[in-house]
């Protein structure tokens, strides 16, 4: 490396350790992320409690309810009361599911109809009104199957990659492409705005340094900080939320460094036009971070979004990096399961790249 | 009294002089609601599904139908075989794989219990677990259609009704409490930077000067923002009727009531951050760090039951906690205000604390 390049890095980790904006933003933020998406945000529904109607007060009516004791998805309350009763159940919040046993279950039982029993469910939260109604049917099921009962199908089930079906397996290998995104594309955006504000750049730009110079003595270190950052997550996730690493690691390792540098080069677009540090501030959180957390596919399924906004997902780069990270630690993917979305990350990297390279002369000469 | 009618006078005049603030105020949350409140959905639909028919039998066939007219799965095509299901799992081009093995229309017409398996990429959890519901329900509906075999005694059924939210839709559950969080938002952020920007000028300490007590400027600065904040959920409920097709179920004045005990709060955070401010651009900084706080503890999100307990117990000295599950309740449930009392309650105690707190020390900070 030119010898003129290593005093601008320098002077550029002086600057990052100095401003402590910087230092919440590289430390501080992935910490709370990681408890947020390791722990606030989960998927696993458990404890839900359960009201039992029980008007059949049979032996039999008791074997239903004890299958539902028996599942730790459950937490079963007794109930008197009518039907009458189960909107004041859901609004006093005693009880998301109410089981309503019909008092001739246990007559109902003995002959060859079907028995019906009713689930009434609290929907609000449609997420977990469908997981619950899962559950209860799966109860139901064993229940059913535990009298001798012969389905005439044979329904076998195999979870991949996830058995277990834990968030954290999905959140938090997701959050590399936002921490990555956060401190490449933010950080190197307010730092040259900085520079402007300041008026040092003009200061750097009569010195002897060639422009190109400057620029990669900018973005190296937020290179090695992003780099940095990113290991940690994935440290964290193998070692404190055990999500495993099935794929090879260089394969993970260059995916992060190649979406590093998709991130910085849009970084450097912004900073190319924003001329204050707010400024930039405000377009790197609109342009790269919220696109990054909302339209990725890191929380909310591509598939369930309206179509407009489907589309508009192929032109947030995170999009192509999620499928990488995801898959090749959890999945085991290699380079010809995901090439289709490296060739894209790059491509887009380097149009980023190529469009501020222009502005930025641009806005030397004038 | 008069000497606040005029500060509110000025106040507004200020507010409105500002373009950028009218953008920021009206402009900004209505598309935030739009954009959100589409983009923030959990519901499970179009799972993609690969399917394998190794028997191609009339049987067989009418299982995948049942999958094909079915609006939580897309179909993306045969697989050729178990290893082809598998690649396509691998590659991410399906979510979702049957798996049918031959001779399954022969067994299944002898009664002989054919095996029917279904393939499902666990990594998102929750859409794994509830694609996976679907699919057995499909499935055992299909069965009991076709039931051949002489069933010795009947299975028991669920009937089951989902209140509140028929279809299912998570829109439903999402944009109330977009609501809160937009509330938060506009009231702590303006607050905080409205009295920050009047520090920065130095027309604070001009106001100071004058016969105005501090306690009249206190409320001079702050009515103005509890009449946006008002203004602004109205613009939300607007928003949610005519976009999403959402109305209030509960008690309107009862959601005006709740709001404004929640004001308080959020008003309070944004005198309590002035005072700790010098400049606006600090102002913003630590209002996100409140704000991040209190997002990440409100259960906004998904339910605070999956958090570990001891999340769950800090969640209780979140405002935002209360108020967005009021606005659920009243919104969607038109639960009565006598079953709000344990929300109620914490969320007076909390605003009268914060606002009383930040009163006093933004009174010692200036004097």
């Amino acid at each position: 490396m030119p010898s003129r390049i290593t005093p601008l890095i320098r002077k550029e980790f002086i600057h990052i350790r100095r401003d402590f904006r910087t230092l919440v933003i590289v430390f501080a933020m992935p910490v709370f992320m990681l408890l947020m998406y390791g722990y606030a945000i989960n998927m696993e529904i458990q404890n839900i409690d359960l009201a039992v109607l029980d008007h059949s007060k049979s032996p039999a009516s008791s074997e239903l309810v004890r299958a539902f004791q028996g599942s730790r998805f459950f937490t079963v309350h007794y109930f008197d009361g009518g039907e009458s009763e189960v909107e004041t159940l859901f609004q006093q919040r005693a009880a998301k599911i109410v089981l309503l046993i019909p008092h001739d279950f246990a007559q109902a039982l003995a002959t060859p109809i079907p028995t019906t029993v009713q689930m009434l469910i609290d929907a609000g939260d449609s997420n977990t009104a469908q997981s619950i109604q899962n559950y209860a049917n799966a109860v139901l099921q064993n229940y059913n199957a535990e009298r001798g009962l012969v389905t005439p199908l044979d329904v076998r089930t195999t979870i991949q990659y996830n058995p277990t079906l834990k968030s954290s397996y999905f959140f938090v290998p997701g959050l590399v492409a936002i921490i990555l995104m956060m401190i490449s594309a933010l950080l190197t955006s307010i730092t040259i705005a900085r520079e402007k504000e300041t008026g040092t750049m003009e200061q750097i730009l009569v010195s002897p340094v060639r422009p190109q110079e400057i620029i990669i003595g900018k973005v190296v270190p937020y290179i090695f900080l992003a780099f940095l950052d990113g290991v940690i997550v994935l440290l964290v996730a193998r070692f404190w939320f055990d999500v495993p690493i099935v794929g090879n690691l260089f394969l993970i390792l260059a995916g992060c460094l190649l979406f590093v540098f998709v991130a910085l080069a849009f970084g450097l677009l912004i900073s190319t036009r924003a001329a204050t540090q707010q400024v930039a501030m405000m377009s790197a959180l609109m342009g790269t971070l919220l696109p990054t957390i909302m339209l990725s596919g890191f929380i909310f399924p591509i598939s369930a979004m309206p179509k407009p906004l489907q589309l508009v997902t192929y032109l947030i780069p995170a999009r192509y990096f999620l499928p990488v990270i995801r898959g090749v630690m959890l999945k085991g993917n290699t380079l010809e399961h995901i090439w289709v979305s490296i060739c894209v990350l790059a491509f887009m990297g380097l149009f980023f790249l190529i469009i501020s390279a222009k502005k930025f002369k641009m806005t030397l000469e004038v | 009294m008069q000497r606040i009618l005029y500060l509110l006078q000025k106040e507004f005049r200020q507010v409105f002089r500002d373009r950028a603030m009218i953008v920021i105020m009206f402009f900004v949350p209505v598309v935030q609601t739009v954009i959100l409140g589409s983009v923030m959905t959990t519901d499970v639909k179009n799972v993609k599904l690969i399917i394998y028919d190794g028997d191609q039998s009339a049987a067989s066939r009418e299982v995948c139908r049942h999958f094909m007219n079915n609006p939580y799965f897309q179909m993306v095509g045969y697989a050729e075989g178990a290893g082809d299901l598998r690649e396509a799992l691998d590659r991410w081009q399906a979510q979702l794989g049957l798996f049918i093995k031959p001779h399954f229309g022969r067994d299944l017409a002898r009664g002989l219990r054919p095996e029917i398996q279904l393939i499902a990429d666990g990594l998102d959890g929750n859409t794994a677990g509830i694609a996976l519901g679907y699919a057995q329900g499909i499935l055992s509906a299909y069965a009991q259609e076709t039931a051949s075999v002489s069933l010795t005694n009947a299975p028991v059924v669920s009937e089951t009704r989902l209140w509140y939210n028929l279809n299912l839709e998570s829109k439903h559950y999402m944009v109330p409490g977009l609501i809160g969080l937009l509330a938060t938002v506009v009231t702590m952020f303006l607050t905080s930077m409205g009295l920050v920007r009047e520090k920065e000028i130095g027309t604070l300490e001009q106001l100071m000067v004058t016969p105005i007590r501090r306690g009249e400027l206190m409320l001079g600065k702050i009515l103005p923002f509890v009449v946006i904040g008002f203004v602004e959920i109205n613009v939300m409920l607007v928003v949610a009727f005519f976009v999403f097709k959402l109305h209030m179920a509960g008690s309107y004045f009862l959601f005006l009531g709740v709001s404004l005990l929640y004001f308080l709060t959020t008003l309070g955070l944004g005198i309590f951050i002035s005072t700790l401010a010098d400049t606006q651009q600090q102002a913003m900084f630590i209002s996100w760090f409140f704000m991040i706080f209190l997002l990440l503890m409100s259960g906004f999100l998904t339910p605070i039951a999956n958090m570990p307990l001891a999340w769950q117990n800090v969640t209780y000295l979140n405002p935002l906690r209360y108020y967005v599950n009021l606005l659920r309740e009243i919104f969607l449930k038109a639960t009565p205000l006598k079953f709000l009392w344990n929300e109620i309650i914490p969320l007076a105690v909390f605003g009268l604390l914060i606002i009383t707190a930040s009163a006093l020390k933004f009174h010692k900070r200036v004097s």
